[in-house]
């Protein structure tokens, strides 16, 4: 029996500080992002970043949630008694069974986005698994507003995984390959995903090269997500979160549309824009267990030190709940 | 006075119309052309016909009469009925000639929820699909309450979709209806600047006051006269409009809208500056607050929305259980002036309440109040240097 490759198959990501004792901080925060299609977590030590994880998401939002979690925790001798404060975001943000609280996804991502691009940012497009949002924020990542599609897998990561899988292309070498050709196509005219193979096909059948199609797939994609972005009326900086962030092909067609080019993380960053949702919940659950501190003292308590909240209900739960001293 | 609705006496102010009797006794009857404190469209000879109910007695008949409730003033023992099989038939007919010349079919669309509003699977020409004032729509509303049951026929009703942009102001006169409000308040108001005038496309059998006459006689026009509002002189700027708004505020279609963000904005300012009266909307699934209706709330993933008194969205989300979610909210200091829930079954809930919120941030440019987060979980980043 030959085994299967799947073109689709994006590379799980881990990341773990070098030089931070998580041992020694006071509080260890965490953010689970459950999308659709990947799910992430991210480890904060004393709001310093200590880890994180993304991985596919799988057939039960708990165990996807998990999954991440100790993809980013147990190289490092992390378990989940260890948390002080847990937020859950993304699709399936109600099945973070460890989570304190829940936040949407749009809210974490505008946070990790403001994080990762700075307090200039002010547009982020948030190319999801099986959505596409257009958030507009405030300096310091707060939502102002924001669009989505959610109808249609085109222009999604699943979308891309398709095309991924129906050209044998690697997922990872799309957005390079897709500028490997000898002039630019017209984009494809029917992006729909079910139809994606045949369509495909006869190009491929029209003597089209692999890179060919892959460019006009490419280019279709990002015509969709920059008639979202121009309804937004977005002129001011901008930054792209999620899977398709990382696909060049995609994001600097964007750029060549709307005629602004996105703000990147500097090339020596650890950050992944894939883990932006994620960050931003991490985030939050930071400022919420200093909140819960800060009640906590102010009522005359002692202040919960680093203490475990397991269990805890998906939706708000009270902040610093279940603190042993 | 006394009159009877729908079986239930009722004192009444002398000098209102049926209709008004009606909407005070809480029996919403539908309507277009008439809006509360501006009049009915029958003093233009417009009228949408909508509002006919049944009427025995205070005339020497003894059978029940049709009768146009907005222009007919209420007389002491009138016993009005305000629904039936009959009065059913003959405002789906007329509401089927309103719908033969308006853009309808994305109303009755399986993917009417969260649709991009881009491309259209069903592949429908621009011309042919609903406004931008899909979802929030007046005319929606009411083919919605009317026909529920999606009993006429729906088709992709094509118009010619220009569009005229006047500062803020909107014209698209194919999505006109003719239903007369906004060249009624244009007229009347002391805001605005009588720019707008009545136009026939296909003329009605009586019209003016001989039409108006009529009316008040008892008989009710053969729908079939089609009109269409217009500034008198071509222009919006060149009739004399002030930019008030008013139209805007009142126009049940998207015939004249404020576009955009920009454009909510300034019709929340114009809101403030002058004020219309809030139409009379059918009846939908918002419901008040009451320990009966906390308690019927269904423990099942679903989406809800908390409102004040005045329909200001509190609140929106998407809970695995509405009936503990919804009593969570409740004990949110933001949420504290709720009176009215709206909840709808999900499966999807979290999709779905993002749904719902990206339609609230694009009618008001910005999120409920109870969505926002406090500002207490922002700029506090003190160990930003270390992540980047």
């Amino acid at each position: 029996m030959t085994e299967t490759q799947h073109f689709w198959r994006w590379s799980e990501k881990t990341y773990q500080a070098p030089d931070l004792d998580w041992r020694a901080a006071s509080s260890i925060t965490v953010g689970v992002d459950v999308g659709s299609v990947s799910s992430q977590a991210v480890i904060l030590a004393d709001g310093k970043l200590l880890a994180f994880n993304s991985t596919r998401t799988g057939s039960s939002s708990p165990d996807s949630a998990l999954r991440a979690f100790r993809g980013a925790a147990e190289p490092i001798g992390l378990t989940l008694d260890d948390i002080s404060y847990a937020v859950g975001t993304g699709y399936g943000r109600v099945n973070v069974p460890f989570a304190d609280r829940t936040i949407t996804e749009i809210a974490c991502h505008a946070r990790g986005a403001n994080h990762m691009g700075g307090p200039s940012i002010r547009t982020i497009l948030d190319m999801g698994g099986q959505d596409c949002k257009v958030i507009r924020i405030d300096e310091r990542g707060k939502v102002l507003n924001f669009i989505m599609n959610d109808k249609c897998a085109a222009g999604t990561g699943r979308g891309m995984e398709v095309i991924a899988d129906v050209l044998s292309v690697p997922i990872e070498d799309i957005g390079r390959r897709s500028f490997e050709i000898d002039e630019e196509p017209a984009a494809v005219s029917n992006v729909c995903t079910v139809f994606a193979k045949s369509e495909a096909t006869s190009l491929l059948r029209a003597g089209w090269s692999v890179n060919k199609v892959l460019a006009a797939y490419c280019a279709a994609m990002a015509q969709r997500v920059a008639g979202l972005i121009e309804r937004m009326q977005v002129e001011r900086e901008f930054f792209i979160t999620g899977g398709i962030g990382k696909n060049i092909g995609v994001t600097r067609r964007i750029e060549r549309l709307i005629g602004v080019e996105a703000i990147k993380l500097p090339a020596d960053s650890v950050l992944d824009p894939q883990i932006a949702g994620a960050l931003g919940a991490s985030l939050f659950a930071h400022s919420l267990y200093r909140k819960a501190q800060k009640e906590a003292a102010a009522a005359g308590g002692t202040a919960p030190g680093n203490g475990g909240t397991p269990g805890g209900a998906a939706e708000p739960a009270g902040e610093g709940a279940g603190v042993a001293g | 006075m006394q009159v009877r609705i729908d079986g239930v006496a009722l004192n009444v102010p002398e000098g209102v119309s049926i209709l008004q009797a009606c909407d005070l006794a809480g029996r919403y009857v539908p309507r277009l052309c008439s809006y509360p404190g501006i009049g009915c469209g029958g003093e233009l000879g417009v009228s949408c016909g909508l509002c006919v109910v049944e009427v025995t007695g205070g005339r020497r008949d003894s059978e029940p009469v049709p009768t146009l409730s907005c222009c007919m003033p209420v007389r002491p023992g009138m016993d009005i009925t305000t629904s039936g099989p009959a009065l059913h038939a003959d405002r789906l007919r007329r509401l089927a000639d309103i719908l033969d010349h308006h853009p309808h079919i994305c109303l009755s669309c399986p993917d009417r929820d969260g649709c991009s509003r881009e491309e259209c699977r069903f592949g429908v020409p621009v011309e042919g699909r609903c406004c931008s004032e899909f979802g929030r729509c007046e005319l929606g509303k009411l083919v919605a309450y009317i026909d529920p049951g999606l009993q006429l026929r729906r088709w992709a009703a094509v118009v010619p979709r220009e569009a005229h942009d006047e500062g803020r102001i909107r014209r698209e006169q194919g999505l006109c209806i003719g239903c007369g409000r906004c060249v009624m308040i244009c007229a009347s108001s002391p805001f605005a600047g009588s720019a707008l005038q009545m136009e026939d496309i296909v003329a009605p059998a009586a019209t003016g006051q001989a039409g108006l006459a009529a009316i008040q006689r008892g008989a009710i026009p053969d729908a079939g006269g089609r009109c269409r509002a217009l500034p008198v002189k071509g222009t919006l700027r060149a009739s004399g409009c002030t930019f008030c708004g008013q139209c805007v505020m009142v126009c049940p279609t998207g015939a004249v809208t404020a576009p955009g963000e920009a454009g909510a904005r300034w019709l929340e300012n114009c809101r403030k500056k002058s004020p219309v009266a809030s139409p009379v909307l059918p009846p939908d699934s918002w419901r008040w607050l009451t320990e009966d209706e906390l308690a019927a709330i269904p423990p099942v993933p679903g989406v809800f929305q908390l409102a004040d008194s005045t329909g200001q969205v509190l609140r929106i989300a998407g809970v695995a259980d509405l009936s503990r979610g919804v009593i969570a909210a409740l004990m949110e200091a933001t949420c504290a002036s709720a009176s009215r829930l709206w909840f709808e079954r999900a499966e999807l809930f979290t999709q779905r309440e993002s749904e719902l919120l990206a339609r609230y941030a694009q009618d008001h440019g910005h999120l409920p109040p109870g969505n926002d987060l406090g500002d207490d979980l922002f700029g506090e980043d003190l160990f930003d240097e270390d992540l980047e």
